[in-house]
């Protein structure tokens, strides 16, 4: 049952959250209805979450490349023209990839699932860099770049002291890594180095050192509750010492 | 190399879009942008399927795109100075249907005759919420995703989502308290 000892907030959040059911959210209810500041507060949240969900309800999504060309696209409404030439190239970018994955591709692809997060680094190194080696976000504002690593990894970092002969390129996200690690793209000396970042905790203890076949190597280190990895063509862990923790 | 067909793509991008927009337009406070930058970040998942890896969250990773894209168009913004973060103003302005008519009906029945100002005062208040934790609250109140999902596409741990959700709501009732008069105070005000 709902407990009447509970810190109020924390009845109202619970309540607010959907926690209780049936009979204990009867009594949830009826004791923040006893209370007047609780029950305002109750009523005025509601009150925003109606006022959210109408501000921002979502649109239709866009036409689909592929599917969307071959069940013949609905004609677009005034407020689906503002974006369809961007829809256009979307459609086109899907098409020649469907149709360039189904000529190659298609007959190795049926049944080919590799398990969840389990890529080799080495091979997650040279899927970015056979795509050119961008990255998703150049980030070149040390706050926000400690922002980041604080809200993903639980512990502000900066990158202080790198070598004149290292760059960060910037910030990219590898779902075969986990879900949860950031990863930096770097050069050192010109050489492309990307860094995976997670907390130790989640780190799922990859294969290190020299990968014979690539010529790559895979550093680790772990400090201040984080693992990092940095798959490099060089011998040495270059970037991975000018991480810094801040608070 | 990728496993992802054209095919599953557009079906995966077709699940998760309510939920980038909704990241979208949490980080950036402009709907229709946000539709350009969630279509910004379809085109560079395509060009990047090899960065994902099939059995993992589509979602998560299309949502770091977006939200990296989201970020890059900030600093843009933030160079040029041209247009200030406005998410109270351009969502009002943006958004036809939120039109009420002069007075809005509740669940309850009773009519609304200050829903725009109030529609203004939350909006306003909104804007005041740091994006990632507005983004985890209107996942949460508009899509009602669990805190399990909201982590996962917004990248931190479930604790983390829960918290930002509480404390975005918390602050909201407060600006809102502070605007709003007590039901009481406003009836006798509207006499």
């Amino acid at each position: 049952m709902a407990d009447p000892k509970c810190n109020p907030e924390e009845l109202l959040e619970a309540l607010l959250d959907g926690q209780f059911d049936g009979e204990e959210q009867r009594q949830a209810r009826q004791m923040i209805e006893a209370d007047t500041r609780l029950s305002e507060q109750l009523r005025l949240q509601q009150r925003i979450d109606e006022t959210l969900r109408g501000a921002f309800a979502a649109p239709e999504p866009p036409p689909i490349p592929a599917t969307g060309a071959a069940a013949g696209a609905q004609p677009a409404t005034p407020a689906q023209r503002s974006s369809t030439r961007r829809r256009v190239m979307l459609a086109a970018v899907g098409l020649a990839g469907a149709a360039a994955w189904a000529a190659v591709l298609g007959p190795w692809l049926i049944g080919r699932q590799q398990p969840v997060y389990n890529q080799r680094l080495v091979d997650v190194y040279r899927g970015v860099v056979s795509t050119g080696f961008e990255p998703l976000w150049v980030c070149d504002d040390d706050d926000e770049f400690a922002r980041t690593f604080r809200e993903r990894q639980g512990q502000a970092l900066v990158l202080a002291g790198l070598p004149d002969d290292v760059q960060m390129v910037g910030l990219s996200y590898l779902s075969g890594v986990t879900e949860q690690a950031t990863t930096m793209l770097a050069r050192v000396g010109g050489e492309p180095v990307i860094v995976v970042v997670l907390r130790a905790n989640e780190d799922p203890g990859r294969p290190t050192g020299l990968d014979e076949a690539t010529g790559l190597y895979v550093h680790r280190t772990q400090r201040v509750g984080l693992v990092f990895y940095e798959v490099s063509p060089l011998a040495d862990a270059r970037v991975t010492p000018s991480f810094q923790a801040v608070e | 190399m990728s496993q992802l067909s054209a095919e599953e793509f557009a079906e995966r991008f077709r699940e998760a879009y309510p939920r980038l927009w909704t990241v979208a337009v949490a980080m950036i406070g402009d709907k229709s942008r946000a539709e350009d930058l969630v279509q910004d970040a379809a085109m560079t998942a395509m060009r990047r399927l090899d960065d994902f890896s099939p059995g993992t969250n589509f979602a998560a990773w299309m949502s770091q795109i977006v939200r990296y894209n989201a970020l890059n168009e900030l600093k843009q913004r933030k160079r040029r100075k041209s247009e200030a973060f406005d998410l109270h103003a351009i969502a009002v302005k943006a958004d036809s249907s939120h039109d009420r008519g002069d007075a809005a009906v509740t669940a309850d029945g009773l009519v609304r005759k200050d829903q725009h100002e109030f529609d203004d005062h939350v909006l306003t208040a909104l804007d005041t919420i740091e994006p990632q934790r507005r983004a985890c609250l209107l996942l949460r109140v508009v899509h009602g995703l669990p805190y399990e999902e909201i982590a996962e596409v917004i990248g931190v741990p479930r604790g983390t989502a829960m918290s930002h959700v509480h404390r975005a709501k918390a602050a909201m009732r407060a600006a809102l308290s502070r605007d709003e008069p007590a039901e009481e105070s406003r009836e006798a005000r509207d006499g």
